[in-house]
Parts: structure tokens; C-alpha cells; sequence
């Protein structure tokens, strides 16, 4: 029967739809294709299949049925291409929080989902602390782990060095509980893996006693801290400083442990600088044509600066909020080859007027065994350089890498870097051992997406 | 906070004080903030509350209807992008890897304190 655009509208009416149409709009409108995107936006993917597995089971049944590769994800703060997948990407956002603990031993046990910031409350809760901590805490624990995250002190390695005890689950969905005496070439490699020997569910983890820091910061010249080098490092838990690009100073942040009590109203105020970024970034674009009167004025403003020291838990002074996005690139250089990486570094910004207004991170970090820590073998100093998200950083990266080459940088896996297998292989003694284990644990390379398979030297079975 | 702050604040501390300062972000009055519904309590602490709490590097507040009204001005496609995309401070999907669109919309309904059109 022929039906008018009245009878239409009536009958429409009837069924509700009409009546619904605001909700069938906003349906409509929420029908988009969810890319997923870094914490710094420059890496995306739009993966076939989002998953969140609730238990180890439901995640191994996951791998073993997902077509294609399987790649996890933490938190999304590499900068390098670690997640980007087509196929399947697996967040471990729901297996997350501490499992048990050992009084005894100053051990915990947590999911691998958990975020750093979530560690240090029910840690303190048991009396126990990480060692030490990253001055960001936005990772998983699984995500730091896998990149070799760390923070600063010669005393202190990265958070992979904690590692007691792990549980993998493979490329065929067997769970692989590891340590020292269960498959401990496996615990070795997969302490710091990229997430190539596949998913870690839990972790166990040497920490101990609950602590409060005392944070001092001071801003002195850069040569000035430089020449001094030797003393701050030793007399200091953790010592860092962040050098003011364009100008001839830099901060320098101690952090040492204290009894002293914790100083008031630390978790609040200014956070991350965001407040600051406006104004940074007025004083590079309308001074960044006039150089010299540019590193005047930083010079003068720098040398008025103070700040007030800061008492508090561990996790609340090492852990900073970075709501200021960017991208990086961090080399980890020899120990003695920091103080001179860093003045070519910086003489090279000036003579080439690279722009770039970020400062430079620059801290230590103690040797460790592990086949593919940036720190194996070697005591380090990890330079990091930073640009602002909205900033091309190709110019100013490829710049500098050249001089980490130049002193035989070895680049975090979580950052920007240009290198693949063939150089990286080179980089890493017992490169050997973690590529065996992979190739024993993974023939397939599920866990592998185009990022891996370069910077592993591992050809696409597709 | 050190971080940016170290070096930016040693950098700016002159000029901000000759442009008048820049507002700070402060954590809204204890009780002030809503609990979440169950639906989206455990994506918001653990995604959400870091920043939106305070309101971190300027991210309105939670609870804050004055925070949150130029932003809803704009219109769901817009908060959506902006959320997925990530948008100046706001990371893309502001760090929760496992939220769908609904969710989304139901974290800044909360956020927000009123329902999306």
C-alpha cells in the first residue's frame, strides 16, 4: 500500500522512534572508529580488536585465539612505536593493584596492570617502598619494566632490577611462572623485553622499608654544576638537573632521604608548569631571532630563582605530575662521557640555533645484568631531550642523536631513536641471549609489530 | 613538579610576576566533589582523578560547573574529539586504553556534573 510522508511520521510516532530521535542522533554520533594515540599523540594505530582481559585465563585464551599480532599496552607513554598494531592490543588496565606482600623479605607482589601511582600508597600501607622511583609515574608497572624505566642515583638501577619473580603468558597461551630457579634465562630477558616475549601478568618485586625524601632545587650554571659533578652525585641519593636550553643554567634537584616532617601542603599548587608554557613559549618565538638577548634575559631571570624544600613519602616527592606534553629522545651514555655529551649537546643547539625551548634532563644510573637494559654492564648517564607536542622534533632529534652515537649511547626503548638491528646489536653484548630466548618463546613473532621486528632484526612471516 | 616547573619556573619567575601572574590550580574544597557512579568510579581514579581533581596544567575540575561550561558550550562531538584525540594538556583518551565512547561520555557527564545532549 502506498504510504504518505504523514502516514509515515504517524507511524513512526507510534513505534517511539520519533520520540527517541535526540538519543538516536547522539547513538549515531558516537559511532566512531576509536584510534589509539601516545601520551604524546605522535604515534596511532587503529587496532582490529580492544581487549581487556579480567584474569590470566580469559588473557590467555585471548592470545591464543587473536588472529594476527598481539601487542600490549601500559599506559601509553612511549614515545616509541612499542604499541602501534593493526591486529589486537591488550590493555592490562583491569589486572591491576598489589596481590600480596612478604614482611619478611620486603617483598610485593602487583598485577602488571597497575600504574605506578598506585603503588606507592598500598606500599607504605605495609611499610615497605620502591627503592627508587622515575620522576613520572603515568606507566604501568609492566610498561616501565618493559622499557627499563628508571629514575636517578649511582646507587640505584632501573625498576627492572627489582624484578624477583614475574609470570608470562607466552605466544601459545602457556603461563610461565619465572625467577632465579624457574626458567631463569627467561626471567633474565623478560625483565626488560618490549613486550616481544609476551604479556607479563604480575610481578614480584624487592623493595624496602617506607621512607620520606627531602627535595632541594637550586639553580646554578651549567658548567658551574659540571665542574662539580663528582661531589653532587656522590653526596646526594639522587641528584639531577634539568639545563635550561638558550641560557647558561640549569636546576639542580637533590633528593635525599630525611626524618625531618613532611613539609606542608605538597600535593597541592602549581603543577607541572603548564601555567608557565604560555609564557615560554612568548619569550621563544619573539626572542629566538635576537639569540644573544634571549640568553640575557633567561641568564638574569635565572639567577633570581628560589625554591622551597620539600618533605614528603617517597613516592609522593620522586613522582611528579607532567601535564605539559612533548616528545623525547633519551640516550644512556657512559657513565664519564655525560659531563662532555652534554656540553657538545648544548654548544651544538647554539651554533646550529636549533629550536627548542624544553630543557635537558640529565641523571645516573647504576649498572645492572640484564640483556637488554639500556644500563647493562656499564654505569650510565641518561641525557633526555624534549620537545613541546606541537613542535616538529625531527630536526632537533636527528641532530643530537648523532652525538649520542658519537659517544656510544645506547637509546631507551620507550623513546624516539632512529636505529634498528643492526646497530642496536652492536650496542648490547648479550644481545644474543634475549634474541634466543624470543626466538624459542615466539617462532612466529606474534608479539612483534613493525617497530620490533626493525629494532629486533626479526623479518614479517606475513 | 620539579620537572617542568625547575627550569621553567627558574626561567619565567620575572615575567610572570611583571604580567600579573598565572592562576593556579587548586584542589576543590574536601567534600566538594561528587562520587562517582559506580559505572565509571574505577576508570575515572584511575585515568581521570591525577588531573581533573585539582584541575592539573588547567583541566577543569571535577564538580566544577564553571570549569566545565565553556567546555560543554562546544558540544559532545567536540569534548569527544578532544578526549580521544587528546587536546593541549589532555592526553588521547586520556589514558584510559580501554574505555569505549560510552564511557567516555560517562566520565565527563560526571565530570561535568550534567547529562550530555
Amino acid at each position: 500500500m502506498p504510504m504518505n510522508r504523514r502516514d509515515l511520521i504517524r507511524q513512526l510516532a507510534a513505534l517511539g522512534l520519533l520520540s527517541s530521535a535526540p538519543a538516536a542522533a547522539l547513538a549515531a554520533r558516537r559511532k566512531r572508529i576509536l584510534p589509539w594515540r601516545n601520551w604524546s599523540g605522535a604515534q596511532s594505530c587503529i587496532p582490529a580488536q580492544r581487549a581487556a582481559p579480567a584474569d590470566e585465563a580469559e588473557l590467555a585464551e585471548l592470545i591464543r585465539k587473536a588472529p594476527g599480532e598481539v601487542r600490549p599496552v601500559g599506559s601509553g607513554h612511549s614515545f616509541s612505536a612499542l604499541v602501534p598494531t593493526d591486529d589486537t592490543l591488550v590493555t592490562l588496565a583491569r589486572m591491576s593493584g598489589m596481590i600480596g606482600h612478604d614482611s619478611q623479605s620486603l617483598q610485593a607482589e602487583f598485577w602488571a596492570g597497575t600504574p605506578m601511582s598506585q603503588m606507592g600508597e598500598p606500599l607504605k600501607a605495609v611499610g615497605q617502598a620502591l627503592p627508587n622511583m622515575a620522576d613520572i609515574d603515568y606507566q604501568t608497572l609492566a610498561g616501565a619494566l618493559a622499557t627499563s624505566t628508571h629514575g636517578t642515583g649511582v646507587d640505584f638501577r632501573s625498576y627492572s632490577s627489582g624484578v624477583t619473580g614475574l609470570r608470562l603468558v607466552t605466544a601459545d597461551g602457556e603461563i610461565l611462572d619465572c625467577d632465579a630457579e624457574r626458567h631463569p634465562e627467561v626471567f633474565q630477558a623478560a625483565k626488560v623485553s618490549l613486550g616481544a616475549l609476551g604479556i607479563i601478568t604480575r610481578v614480584r618485586l624487592q623493595n624496602r622499608p617506607a621512607f620520606r625524601l627531602k627535595e632541594r632545587m637550586w639553580v646554578a650554571k651549567t658548567e658551574e654544576l659540571l665542574e662539580d659533578i663528582e661531589r653532587l652525585k656522590r653526596e646526594n641519593q639522587h641528584w639531577e638537573m634539568q639545563v635550561i636550553t638558550n641560557s647558561d643554567y640549569a636546576a639542580s634537584i637533590s633528593l635525599n632521604e630525611t626524618d625531618e616532617p613532611r613539609t606542608p601542603g605538597i600535593e597541592e599548587g602549581p603543577e607541572g608548569g603548564n601555567e608557565y608554557v604560555y609564557w615560554i613559549q612568548k619569550a621563544d618565538k619573539y626572542g629566538s631571532d635576537v639569540p644573544a638577548a634571549r640568553r640575557a634575559l633567561l641568564n638574569l631571570v635565572a639567577k633570581t630563582a628560589s625554591f622551597e624544600e620539600r618533605v614528603g613519602e617517597s613516592y609522593e616527592i620522586f613522582a611528579n605530575v607532567r601535564d605539559v606534553r612533548f616528545n623525547e629522545m633519551e640516550y644512556s651514555v657512559p657513565a664519564e662521557a655525560g659531563p662532555d655529551c652534554l656540553r657538545e649537546i648544548l654548544k651544538t643547539i647554539d651554533s646550529r640555533q636549533l629550536p627548542t625551548w624544553f630543557p635537558i634532563e640529565y641523571r645516573y644510573v647504576k649498572a645492572d645484568d640484564i640483556p637488554l637494559s639500556m644500563f647493562e654492564g656499564r654505569d650510565s648517564c641518561a641525557l633526555s631531550i624534549h620537545q613541546h607536542y606541537s613542535m616538529s622534533y625531527h630536526e632537533y632529534f636527528a641532530a643530537i642523536e648523532k652525538i649520542f652515537w658519537k659517544y656510544e649511547g645506547r637509546p631507551h626503548w620507550g623513546k624516539l631513536h632512529s636505529l634498528n638491528a643492526a646497530q642496536l646489536s652492536r650496542l648490547y653484548p648479550r644481545w644474543q641471549e634475549f634474541t634466543e630466548v624470543r626466538d624459542a618463546l615466539d617462532p612466529r613473532g606474534r608479539f612483534l609489530n613493525a617497530h620490533l621486528r626493525s629494532v629486533l632484526g626479526v623479518g614479517s612471516l606475513r | 613538579m620539579r620537572w617542568l616547573q625547575g627550569a621553567a619556573a627558574a626561567v619565567m619567575a620575572v615575567l610572570l610576576s611583571a604580567c600579573g601572574g598565572a592562576q593556579q590550580a587548586s584542589a576543590p574544597a574536601p567534600g566538594a566533589i561528587p562520587t562517582p557512579p559506580p559505572q565509571v568510579a574505577d576508570l575515572y581514579n584511575r585515568s581521570c582523578r591525577s588531573c581533573h581533581h585539582g584541575g592539573a596544567g588547567g583541566a577543569p575540575r571535577t564538580g566544577r560547573a564553571q570549569d566545565w561550561e565553556p567546555r560543554l558550550f562546544q558540544g559532545l562531538d567536540v569534548l569527544l574529539d578532544h578526549t580521544i584525540s587528546g587536546y593541549k594538556g589532555m592526553p588521547p583518551m586520556g589514558m584510559c586504553m580501554d574505555c569505549d565512547e560510552d564511557q567516555f561520555v560517562g566520565l565527563i557527564e560526571y565530570m561535568a556534573g550534567q547529562a550530555l545532549e
